[in-house]
């Protein structure tokens, strides 16, 4: 059993962390997924998309082992799904749309019964309650009875309960559906620290606002079939989209911008500037440095992204015109 | 510790529930103790149907909710998202949830333990022990029965949580009733006649306590099994075979004396058996789900020669009804049912009946009893592949029902027994008839079944 970051560690090196290849589930009348085959990036938050029915929750569950599919197969953290089950489920957390919690236990109760389930070593049991408590900031609420949390703190035991055996692969089931602003804010905190602590997660949602803060890529599910697989964030170097805004247009900034080789596909817009970088990282933060020590009163200077209502209605709208 | 069962103390054993029991339990039987005058017999006699009320009326109902209420709950995808094995989840669950049921039983138990030690009776000691036993041994079987009827129920996904509770309940009772009496030994009124099995002679108490532990290792077999189901393990369907087959043989051991006796025919040895593997046929397709997406993917495995696949997907009817036809066929083979008459035991009611039957006719109805088996299978099949897949197997039973006896009544009644074998086997048919009547109901349903998988196999989107 891997533990405190060994595991992670070791799939870090790894660049492929879902493999899912042709993926098909009937049920009687209607073939729920079609042929879906994809990879997923570890350390990556992928945003599983598509109007009702498309078969995200199906998808989410064959990934979960809950579900077999009639044909197709399923990798996760070098596990295949659907043979090791239970091997798999030590790698991965999951939760439901509709989960569910034992009321008349404690938080800590809770999380102690999913780390000995999820077979922790005993000695390990502590620490791992404690430490996901404090993940999800529930920390000071490990002795209170569940069934008196607030809809939000449920949410985050869900979530402690799905992640207290430090899973590789987090798959997540309209997590916010019923938060309030203030508990979807602190979801999509939470979500992207865990991304940045080494874990691979998706989270399944037809609501895209709340996916649209957190996503670094996007999976278009629609009629059972995967339509599209991208990245929504630029990463850092290779040939990215940028976007420069200062606080007040500046005449100057056109012809510096015209004048820098690594820029192609220029357009400015008042105080905007969007241009695609080809340079790498060390070389667009030295074109940032000119741009301040030329005077230019720089706002914001960062990857450019395509919204993800943006680029998922433009997607499913391009497939609709099609005959 | 298992933390299923760890999980379930915790949720089970708060202070006042520990409290709670043994005083609504001591202040019943401390009634009892002062209103009759302290009779160790009236508190005995008490405590025993405290325990048995205990054990069975709450103990099966507690059983049969376990995996229901995780269900309604919204807890069991969790549950089956741990990495605990299906017989660690089985024992776990089981055995944690009803734990408080049996810190309630313990007092009235002990209560029977004590008053019986009064009596001057020593409990652990031969008959006495071996009827504490029993009456132990029927309330975890009970329990284990209703605990595997529910997991049962939840697989086939059409009813409501209370009457899925309620029927799991009804077949853990049901058990325990039949646990409780059997070959005269019964719990309350204690006849103990001697039992002759395979030319052995038991005493009826001990060998009834034997084959409740035989039930009750069985009964949590099948538990284990139906969890792996749940827990997504791929296994090939042997079990209810190997059940069959556990039951063919203990049948066997009971017929024996009477065969011998009836001159050891072939038939005779046979008939147990291929009852048995006609109602096991039977049992299994009314109790497995019958989707016809599973049905679709065996028909894809077979055709790609994926053998292990194809086993794994083999609904349990299956291997069980080919059992059947060959012990239909090999009873045909050898002469039929024609010399069972001088096994009384075995064909009972139906002696009467079987003076009608040519040897020819004889020779044929258990491959005429076979086919009805594969058409009424394929009845089955044909609702569970329809639209309305909730109801089927009701409407399934509702037809079969009125086709073998309202509709077979009539006939019989209208003195038009030509007819007989289009809906019930019947001895006294033509063979032609009797074979010909259920061959043909069998390749119509046959032509219905595949239509109906056809259609499910033409799909529609998931979503516009």
């Amino acid at each position: 059993m891997q533990w405190e970051g060994e595991g992670l560690a070791s799939y870090r090196s790894m660049t492929t962390m879902i493999a899912v290849r042709g993926l098909v589930f009937d049920y009687p009348g209607t073939r729920a997924l079609d042929s879906v085959s994809f990879e997923l990036e570890a350390e990556t938050i992928t945003a599983l998309v598509g109007p009702n029915g498309a078969g995200k929750t199906t998808l989410l569950r064959c990934l979960a082992g809950l579900d077999a599919p009639f044909a197709g197969e399923v990798n996760v953290a070098g596990l295949d799904v659907l043979s090791e089950p239970r091997q798999s489920h030590r790698r991965m957390g999951f939760l439901a749309d509709t989960f569910g919690l034992y009321d008349e236990l404690t938080v800590e109760q809770c999380l102690l019964y999913r780390a000995a389930a999820l077979s922790l070593p005993a000695e390990k049991h502590s620490s791992a309650a404690r430490l996901s408590a404090e993940r999800l900031a529930i920390a000071d609420r490990l002795k209170q009875k569940v069934g008196t949390l607030s809809r939000g703190l449920r949410q985050r035991l869900a979530i402690a309960e799905s992640i207290v055996h430090r899973p590789e692969v987090l798959l997540l089931d309209e997590p916010a559906s019923g938060l309030d602003p203030e508990a979807r804010v602190g979801l999509a905190e939470t979500l992207r620290r865990l991304r940045d602590e080494g874990m691979t997660i998706v989270v399944s949602s037809h609501i895209l606002s709340e996916l649209e803060d957190y996503s670094t890529h996007m999976l278009i599910l629609r009629a059972g079939r995967l339509v599209e697989q991208r990245a929504l964030l630029a990463v850092s170097g290779g040939d990215s989209g940028v976007v420069l805004r200062l606080a007040a247009a500046d005449p100057r900034l056109e012809f510096l911008l015209n004048n820098e080789s690594a820029i192609v596909g220029l357009i400015i817009d008042g105080e905007t500037a969007h241009f695609r970088f080809t340079g790498d990282g060390l070389a667009r933060a030295l074109l940032l440095r000119r741009l301040i020590e030329m005077g230019l009163p720089v706002l914001d200077f960062a990857a450019e992204r395509e919204g993800l209502q943006e680029a998922y209605l433009h997607r499913v709208g391009e497939k609709k015109l099609r005959p | 510790m298992n933390p299923e069962l760890r999980r379930n103390f915790w949720l089970q054993f708060s202070l006042p529930r520990l409290i709670i029991a043994p005083l609504a339990s001591g202040m019943v039987l401390l009634l009892v103790w002062l209103v009759t005058g302290h009779s160790a017999a009236a508190l005995g006699e008490t405590a025993k149907w405290l325990y048995l009320l205990i054990v069975l009326l709450w103990g099966t109902r507690r059983a049969a909710d376990l995996i229901a209420e995780e269900v309604a709950g919204g807890t069991w995808d969790g549950q089956r998202m741990s990495a605990l094995g299906a017989w660690q989840m089985t024992w776990g669950k089981f055995l944690g949830g009803i734990s408080y049921v049996w810190y309630a039983a313990a007092f009235a138990f002990a209560a029977l333990v004590w008053a019986q030690g009064l009596l001057g009776i020593r409990p652990w000691r031969g008959d006495e022990a071996i009827l504490l036993l029993h009456l132990l041994g029927i309330g975890v079987f009970g329990q284990v029965v209703a605990f595997l009827a529910s997991l049962v129920v939840l697989r086939k996904q059409v009813m409501r949580r209370r009457l899925g509770v309620t029927l799991s309940q009804f077949a853990g009772l049901a058990a325990s009733a039949t646990a409780s009496g059997p070959l005269g030994v019964s719990l309350i009124f204690r006849q103990r006649p001697a039992v002759d099995w395979f030319g052995w002679h038991w005493a009826g108490d001990l060998f009834a306590l034997v084959t409740l532990a035989l039930f009750l290792a069985w009964s949590l077999f099948g538990a284990y099994r139906q969890m792996r189901i749940e827990l997504q393990f791929r296994s090939i369907p042997w079990a209810w075979m190997a059940f069959a087959l556990f039951l063919m043989a203990y049948a066997e051991g009971l017929l024996y004396a009477p065969i011998v006796q009836g001159g050891g025919v072939f038939a005779a040895w046979l008939t147990g058996p291929f009852v048995i593997a006609i109602l096991f046929t039977y049992a299994a397709l009314f109790l497995e789900p019958k989707d016809v997406v599973r049905y679709r993917w065996l028909w894809a495995a077979v055709a790609a020669g994926e053998s292990k696949r194809a086993l794994t997907l083999l609904p349990q009817w299956i291997p069980v009804f080919l059992l059947a036809a060959l012990g239909g066929f090999t009873l045909s083979l050898f002469g039929g049912l024609g010399r069972l008459p001088d096994v009384p035991i075995l064909v009972g009611p139906f002696a009467e009946m079987a003076a009608l039957g040519s040897s020819a006719s004889f020779r044929v109805l258990p491959v005429a009893i076979v086919l009805c088996l594969l058409r009424d299978a394929l009845v089955v099949l044909y609702f569970n592949f329809g639209p309305r897949r909730g109801r089927a197997d009701f409407l399934a039973f509702i037809y079969l029902a009125l086709a073998y006896f309202p509709v077979a009544g009539v006939l019989l009644a209208l003195g038009a027994t030509s007819l007989l074998p289009l809906v019930t086997p019947y001895p006294a048919a033509p063979p032609l008839i009797s074979i010909g009547a259920p061959l043909t109901e069998c390749v119509g349903m046959g032509l219905l079944v595949l239509h109906r998988a056809r259609a499910a196999g033409r799909f529609k989107p998931a979503a516009a």
